[in-house]
């Protein structure tokens, strides 16, 4: 991008919000749906509406509607073309060119095992439990994916557990571990 | 004896309670060893899940998308083309799928030493610590690098608004060392070659690194500041409140060191 041109959207330096979100938003994108084409279109996707539509806001509040619009982009794309995720399924993208035949075929397994721990998420825990490793607060997240800030402490230790549990329990890895104690009184 | 929530647990990791909710919540872990196991439960899924997304994930390919976003705030449309004669970038973005295995080896070395000192029996411990070639428990995983003696450098006084740092062109494996100092100006010194643009009006440095490593330094009473690594956040820094971001942060003494991925 040329920096002797920065543009502002309403008052924000585009250039640096395009340099601080774009690299977390497309791995979030790419989390959410195992495929790097995917990411990078609705990343930039997210990018030319908040251009086109000349949103206002602080650079934080931003970043959320960035990855909020991104989130709906991508459920959108799963209602319309579902056939993706069982394919993403049977064929994972596995990234990178093998130097190692080997080695990369050991990858490729270990990339299958995350996406099938993460398939087994309902779409919101996924969402939810992605945007928190991008550093989001619960009352960001909450505003990005439709839930009560008070539950997210709830929503996301389920959703971690799952993904976890759904991990250590393929390909004959150690047993899960155990569910929670109950948390009322014992 | 009445538990709390497994979610207020991970509110409390994730530092989103209230001062006195968060008092409460850890005045009853002091003498329940059933909520300190969950608590250490939840934290080793944490860095589990960390490590194994961190393994996954592919490179941004931030520059082809740079040419597009482009084209379309000069008003033509996104073609999706890269027209590497349409604009004289200053940024570029290295984009190799190589540096994503070292990447992954980093972080799980990383999770692995973590999860071994969190607790040492830990099933995470044990397949973080298979035999990957280069994956050890032993080291941190961000060594301490002496920085060569003919750098170069710039300074930027810092006012009310903040400073902000970006490197580009880091290559996976470098280090970065970030100094907090009393007072004075910031600084970004880097080995000679690298190229520097600054504005002081606007608080910020940008860095095009010829080769690591690079040693910064910031004053205590900087505020915001944002050090940002071939696109990624690495630390956030707004009051008092400090946040690392990106790759494993080492505290050294009043330095910060982190290892490009």
């Amino acid at each position: 991008m040329d920096r002797g041109e920065s543009s502002y959207v309403s008052g924000v330096d585009f250039d640096a919000l395009y340099d601080e979100v774009f690299s977390p938003l497309f791995r979030y994108c790419h989390r959410l749906t195992g495929d790097p084409d995917v990411a990078e279109d609705v990343a930039q996707e997210a990018f030319v509406r908040l251009l086109d539509r000349q949103v206002a806001g602080e650079q934080a509040a931003l970043r959320v509607w960035l990855f909020k619009v991104a989130t709906h982009l991508i459920r959108d794309r799963w209602r319309v073309s579902s056939n993706r995720r069982r394919l993403l399924e049977i064929h994972p993208v596995a990234p990178g060119k093998p130097p190692d035949p080997e080695r990369e075929t050991e990858r490729s397994q270990e990339v299958a095992s995350v996406r099938h721990a993460l398939e087994t998420l309902d779409p919101r825990d996924r969402e939810l439990l992605l945007m928190r490793e991008e550093g989001f607060s619960y009352g960001e997240m909450a505003e990005a994916v439709g839930v009560q800030a008070t539950s997210v402490g709830t929503l996301l230790a389920r959703a971690q557990r799952r993904f976890t549990n759904a991990w250590t329990a393929q390909a004959g890895r150690e047993t899960p571990p155990a569910e929670p104690l109950s948390r009322k009184g014992e | 004896m009445i538990h709390p929530e497994e979610g207020r647990l991970r509110a409390l990791m994730d530092d989103e309670l209230a001062a006195q909710e968060a008092g409460e919540l850890r005045a009853h872990l002091a003498g329940c060893a059933d909520c300190n196991r969950t608590l250490r439960r939840l934290q080793e899924a944490q860095l589990l899940t960390t490590a194994l997304l961190y393994a996954s994930d592919v490179l941004a390919p931030t520059e082809r998308v740079e040419a597009r976003l482009d084209e379309g705030r000069r008003g033509g449309a996104p073609t999706g083309v890269v027209s590497t004669g349409a604009a004289v970038r200053s940024f570029r973005w290295p984009i190799g799928r190589s540096e994503l295995t070292r990447a992954a080896l980093l972080l799980l070395g990383f999770a692995g030493a973590v999860a071994a000192a969190v607790h040492p029996a830990s099933p995470v411990r044990r397949w973080l610590t298979k035999d990957e070639p280069g994956v050890t428990l032993a080291p941190a995983p961000v060594s301490p690098a002496p920085v060569a003696v003919r750098d170069v450098g710039v300074r930027v006084a810092v006012g009310d608004a903040g400073i902000r740092i970006t490197l580009v062109e880091m290559a996976a494996g470098a280090s970065i060392g970030v100094t907090w100092v009393e007072e004075g100006p910031a600084a970004v010194y880097a080995p000679e070659g690298t190229r520097f643009n600054t504005s002081e009006a606007q608080g910020r440095i940008e860095v095009v690194v010829a080769a690591g490593p690079v040693r910064i330094e910031l004053p205590r009473s900087a505020s915001p500041a944002t050090l940002l690594v071939n696109g990624s956040r690495y630390l956030e820094k707004t009051g008092e409140r400090i946040d690392y971001a990106g790759p494993p942060a080492l505290v050294d003494g009043a330095t910060v060191r982190f290892q490009v991925r």
